[in-house]
């Protein structure tokens, strides 16, 4: 306009229009610039992340095996069996059909799944979703017969049912080791014991399959496709001795159930030499194929819980309830439950549901606790063993010295008791020791000195952990070093075991020391790792702290606790025929608790801790055991009978099975059982010869010339000496054997219960301490035979007897 | 021309086709007399210079016809890459994209060498009121047997091609506003305000603009009603509307906008996804943006390669269409974003020069208005896809595919060097 040609003007005007334009180019160049450099790293991110997908590829976890190579721990492949319900509704309105009755229909008939043609039809109607659970874990075998079925309805190509691998923990003993093997959580990583202990050894390295996909999940044709195999994890050969294992266990149970015992049992068996242990469990157990279960023993105390609360009338939500629910979960888990304690007030529930998962949850993790490891208790007068070892060590001993027991000692004022209130008399050490006589030992405690006992205390491995290869370990307790020293009382108390908490694994440890000939090893579950080809990736190496006694102190204790069991100290029921066992029994009381606790049922018991501890053969040691039961209520409460019976059956059954030879005495071989000869079908006189021989008499019935049958048959073990075997003649007499109703022995002594079986025409055979010709004490605690069955004469019934007088 | 038997209707038809446009013809003649600079000036010529002439007709404007063919081939081969997954998945055919943009970019080739060696500026006055009826044929035909798609009626389906009315009304609306402008060129520079410049500078067009705009308001075709009425606006600037006037109705249009802001809901989407990209749900409104920024931003300086954009498998909605623009920056890098804007900006260079040396001002016009519009569209484009501005569907001139925005990109360039050949030689 501004006197402008019009030309002029619209070439103005359009120049201004273009330049604008372009300018506003240049700066969407400048945009992209930003975008393609300065975000670059941020959106390639990005772009990676929506087209890579991941696919995780599982390493294989190692496997666990016993010191021989038979698997404890190994890998199954389950499957998750769902539908994809969408698309089965999907699918049905498609085809007409109705896929979700087939499919349901199909699967119930499956009987290995377990489910109901209603639980299918159930999820199927969740049409929106397309991933629906309908059995977890079934077996390759059920998921064949499932591919069958889908097979053979002809949908097998349609994506309705899917089987989707996975791998699962598998444990073929079951409960066995439970508290050694430990278990692992959903995630495949270990949570517990050896499988904690070792996840990383066990785990191996997961891989990786990285693959392109386009916006829909379809493979993309590109190069971005990576595969970072798995690497499996080693297998971890452990000490443990399925068969030992198996016995301990078989024994601890024995021990708790029969000693009525209400707060769990351990027991642990160790190679003396290379400190292996052989064998750890603590009873009761649990199944580690499902860890997350309460066993037996804690589905009682929930339903006694259960129970009280239903009986005591009171309404969820009262405060009655609430105190209620707190009084029976402090009884439960063992917590002193003080009225004025605030922080109690955390274990009171108003409704059941609550209680119910608390108290589970508390009981599981109870149960999961390895009671050999990780609890401490008063070892009581299986430390004098310890105590006896400084004091030969120190050469504080002299044979002929005869100390003087009144059943109590006085230390700096105080009267400590002996377990004999009517005191043990004159006696030298060594039969102080057989006779765990406290007073004895407190009087060598003193000569000791506190000094001395702290350290060798300390060099026996008390004050630390022992550096098992299991998590959880528990830390010793004792008095603070100044108390310690503050009073002589401690260190009197101490030298019998008492007012010092340690682990049974830490006991055991320092009993080795004493039994190998001084030598403090560190304890130890791993023997070996392999990888997958075989090659052994770690041996363990023994691994001695420390050398704590001589061989000469060790050689003597020794001596002197197996001459205990051999005779009338208090572990002779430990007593193995063929093996000089070393025995020492102890029982603590529990002195941190009330005197008075109650079991479920209501009945009041005082709390003990009985214990035994052994080890094999007494002149070259092999193999050491201890056995503890925490709170027995039932018979005898004391080491000697709680635990040390068990110990000797189990040294019977494993030491033959361990390579250990047995060495029979004349004494005996004078006592071992015989086995019957075979007589059947030798003329009569041929037989009397051969019975003479055998040492056996006999008892002729019918008027025959030949022998047709005996009873007992022939080759059964029984002891000689009244020996008797009735034969028989005639084929009348064989037809009408005579028969005898067996007789109530329990209780018995030997002498008299063999005599009684003689006089009812049977045999005897004894199992458990053979001794019992020359002690009184022990008694028929078994019979093979229970009272009232009818036998034939001449059968043989096995009686197993134990030593009952209370014994510590 | 019709010699059927049964024709006599359609000779009917004919005649008053032929009628018509021999009346337009005899107004065109009229018309040079009167005001058309063919008879006066070239518009870039000294005034000293400005004598009587005579139209002459020499080659095209060569370096515009290397970058029209520059950028074809560049949005071929783009197409190409940028489809073929898309291709494989909906037809199963990688090249069934490509063959399309192949057979479209021939056919249009061919006619534009039809319109480059026998169009003159006469025959484009009438062409150009021909496709501007045409168009509001069109745009009516399609409310009615319009193509449902993507819950609008924007296509006609003719079986092998499917149109887009509002494509052709771009061009019909260019080359009217022109010929509108051009006419009355005088008028409109009269001092009289409402008889002169109202009426002839914003009346008339502005009709003509409503029109149109009106039946692509009807469709609910939002960035074509943009294009649209940027286009007109600026070929009513250009063509010399009243400064007051222009302000008055850019005043008027920002109020419009502002109002439709305020009213419609879907723009205030649009206008959320695009302020909040980072925030707003990448799986519904702002996935077409984020995804196009990935491509973008993964590009980096070299691109990752011809042929080998990731972001084309499925995340890139319809890579081949609004969005190629980021398969272009991915698989080239900003070497290759900045090839394209160059190139564009060359055609809006080499298109200006053109039009400054037109034969006469509808020419001139023609070629502004064309040039602009297709570097309005680029601009557009990009400024979408980068997601400088809110989120509307306009295609990239020469890469996207579709039929027929991609002929008529085509003929219209084939418009441009047709007026190129044409000068106004001094004798």
């Amino acid at each position: 306009m501004e006197g402008g040609t019009p030309s002029n003007k619209v070439l103005r005007r359009a120049t201004a229009v273009g330049v604008t334009i372009v300018v506003l180019l240049l700066l969407l160049c400048l945009r992209i610039f930003c975008i393609q450099i300065f975000q670059f790293d941020e959106y390639e991110q990005k772009v990676i992340d929506q087209i890579t997908q991941v696919t995780p590829v599982a390493a294989d976890r190692g496997v666990i095996y016993d010191t021989n190579g038979i698997v404890l721990a190994t890998n199954i492949t389950t499957y998750r069996l769902f539908i994809d319900p969408a698309v089965i509704s999907q699918q049905s309105s498609t085809d007409s059909k109705d896929y979700a009755s087939i499919i349901a229909d199909g699967l119930s008939k499956i009987e290995s799944l377990n489910i109901t043609y209603d639980d299918v039809m159930k999820q199927t109607e969740y049409t929106k979703y397309r991933d629906r659970t309908i059995q977890k874990h079934i077996s390759e075998e059920s998921a064949d017969e499932v591919r069958v079925f889908l097979e053979q309805a002809g949908i097998d190509n349609l994506a309705l049912v899917h089987l989707q691998a996975t791998s699962k923990r598998y444990y073929p003993y079951g409960n066995l080791a439970s508290h050694v093997l430990g278990f692992t959580n959903s995630d495949g990583d270990g949570i517990y014991g050896l499988e904690l202990q070792y996840n990383d050894k066990l785990k191996g390295t997961d891989g990786k399959y990285v693959t392109a996909k386009d916006s829909l999940g379809n493979e993309m044709p590109y190069d971005y496709e990576s595969y970072i195999p798995a690497v499996d994890g080693y297998n971890v050969v452990t000490t443990i001795d399925v068969y030992i294992q198996a016995e301990l266990e078989e024994q601890l149970k024995q021990a708790y159930l029969e000693s009525g015992g209400q707060n769990r049992a351990c027991g642990v068996v160790m190679d003396v030499n290379t400190g292996a242990v052989l064998a750890m469990a603590t009873y009761p157990d649990f199944d580690l194929n499902d860890p997350w279960k309460l066993n037996e023993d804690c589905e009682t105390k929930m339903a006694y819980c259960a129970a009280e609360l239903a009986h005591s009338g009171f309404a969820e939500g009262t405060a009655g309830y609430a105190k209620m629910t707190r009084n029976l979960y402090c009884t439960i888990m063992r917590i002193p439950n003080d009225e004025e304690d605030q922080s109690l007030a955390k274990y009171e529930f108003s409704t059941y549901e609550d209680f119910s998962n608390a108290l589970s949850q508390a009981l599981l993790l109870g149960m999961w606790n390895n009671k050999a490891t990780t609890e401490v208790y008063m070892p009581g007068s299986t430390f004098k063993v310890i105590t006896a070892a400084m004091a030969y060590e120190e050469d504080l001993v002299v044979e002929s010295e005869q100390f003087s027991c009144p059943g109590y000692h006085v230390v700096a004022g105080q009267k400590i008791k002996c377990h004999k209130i009517s005191g043990h008399g004159s006696l030298n050490f060594p039969r102080g020791l057989q006779q765990s006589c406290n007073p004895v030992l407190m009087m060598m405690g003193a000569r000791i000195g506190q000094d001395n006992f702290y350290n060798y205390f300390n060099s026996f491995g008390y004050f630390d952990k022992t550096g098992i290869d299991i998590q959880g370990e528990g830390q010793s307790i004792f008095w603070d070093k100044d108390l310690y020293y503050s009073s002589e009382v401690y260190l009197a108390t101490a030298s019998f075991g008492q007012n010092f908490k340690i682990s049974v694994m830490q006991h055991l440890s320092a009993i080795n020391a004493v039994a190998n000939g001084g030598e403090l090893i560190t304890p130890h579950l791993i023997k070996e790792i392999r990888d997958n080809d075989g090659h052994v990736i770690y041996s363990h190496e023994v691994e001695v702290k420390r050398q704590v006694i001589g061989e000469e102190t060790s050689r003597i204790v020794s001596q002197i606790l197996e001459e205990g069991v051999a005779t009338d100290g208090g572990g002779k029921n430990a007593y193995v025929a063929g093996y000089r066992v070393a025995a020492k029994t102890g029982t603590s009381e529990k002195k941190d608790i009330d005197d008075t606790q109650y079991r479920l049922d209501g009945e009041s018991y005082t709390p003990y801790v009985c214990s035994t501890v052994a080890y094999a053969p007494a002149d070259n040691p092999q193999m050491s055991v201890i056995i503890m039961v925490d709170e027995p209520t039932e018979g005898t409460l004391y080491g000697s009978v709680v635990a040390a019976p068990y110990i000797g059956k189990l040294f019977e059954e494993v030491l033959p099975y361990y390579g250990v030879e047995s060495v029979f005495t004349e004494d005996e071989l004078e006592k071992q059982a015989i086995q019957t000869p075979w007589l059947i079908a030798l003329e009569l006189d041929r037989a009397k010869e051969l019975a003479d021989m055998y040492g056996v008499q006999i008892e002729i019935v019918g008027d025959g010339k030949t022998v047709l049958a005996q009873s007992p048959d022939p080759l059964t073990l029984m002891e000689k000496g009244s020996a008797k075997v009735v034969l028989y003649t005639t084929t009348e007499a064989k037809n009408n054997r005579k028969t005898v109703i067996v007789p109530d022995l329990i209780g018995s002594t030997a002498v008299a219960a063999n005599g009684t079986l003689t006089s009812y025409g049977l045999n005897i055979k004894i199992s458990g301490t053979k001794n019992y010709m020359s002690g009184t004490g022990a008694v028929v605690y078994e019979q093979s035979i229970p009272a009232g069955t009818e036998v034939e004469i001449g059968t043989v019934v096995e009686l197993h007897f134990r030593y009952l007088d209370p014994d510590d | 021309m019709d010699e059927n038997n049964n024709g006599k209707k359609n000779s009917k038809v004919v005649f008053f086709v032929k009628n018509k446009i021999g009346k337009l013809n005899d107004k065109y003649e009229q018309s040079l007399a009167d005001n058309d600079p063919i008879f006066n000036e070239s518009l870039n010529k000294p005034k000293q210079q400005r004598k009587t002439g005579v139209l002459v007709r020499g080659g095209i404007d060569v370096y515009f016809l290397i970058i029209v063919v520059a950028l074809c081939l560049f949005g071929l081969i783009m197409a190409f890459s940028a489809s073929s997954y898309f291709s494989y998945k909906e037809m199963g055919d990688s090249m069934y994209y490509f063959k399309r943009h192949v057979a479209f970019l021939s056919i249009a080739a061919l006619f534009s060498l039809v319109v480059i060696v026998f169009a003159n500026p006469k025959y484009l006055r009438v062409g150009g009121i021909f496709v501007y009826l045409l168009s509001v044929v069109l745009l009516i035909a399609v409310l009615f047997i319009g193509m449902t798609g993507k819950g609008a009626q924007r296509w006609i389906d003719l079986g092998f091609i499917t149109v887009q009315p509002s494509e052709v009304a771009k061009m019909g609306l260019v080359m009217m506003l022109a010929y509108i402008m051009s006419k009355h060129e005088k008028k409109i520079e009269l001092e009289q305000r409402f008889g002169g410049q109202f009426k002839y500078g914003v009346l008339y067009p502005g009709i003509a603009i409503a029109v149109i705009c009106g039946l692509v308001v009807l469709e609910k075709h939002l960035s074509g009603l943009i294009i649209i009425g940027l286009i007109g606006l600026f070929i009513m600037f250009i063509g010399g509307t009243d400064k007051r006037w222009m302000l008055l109705i850019i005043g008027l249009g920002a109020v419009a906008v502002l109002v439709v802001l305020m009213f419609s809901g879907y723009a205030q989407e649009r206008v959320n996804t695009w302020i909040n990209i980072e925030e707003a749900d990448p799986r519904g409104s702002a996935w077409q943006n984020l995804q196009g920024l990935y491509a973008i931003g993964s590009g980096g300086f070299f691109g990752v390669g011809l042929g080998n954009s990731r972001q084309k498998y499925g995340y890139v909605a319809e890579p081949q269409n609004d969005f190629i623009f980021t398969i272009v920056c991915e698989e080239l890098g900003f070497i290759g974003a900045l090839c394209v804007i160059i190139l564009f900006i060359l055609l809006i260079y080499r298109g200006y020069k053109i039009a400054a040396k037109a034969p006469d001002k509808f020419c001139s016009l023609v070629v502004y208005g064309l040039t602009t519009k297709t570097a309005l569209q680029a601009l557009l484009n990009i400024a979408v896809v980068t997601n400088s501005i809110p989120n509307t569907g306009i295609s990239l001139p020469f890469f996207s595919s579709g039929g027929s925005a991609l002929m008529l990109q085509i003929v219209e360039m084939g418009v441009i060097l047709a007026i190129s050949r044409y000068s106004y030689v001094e004798k």
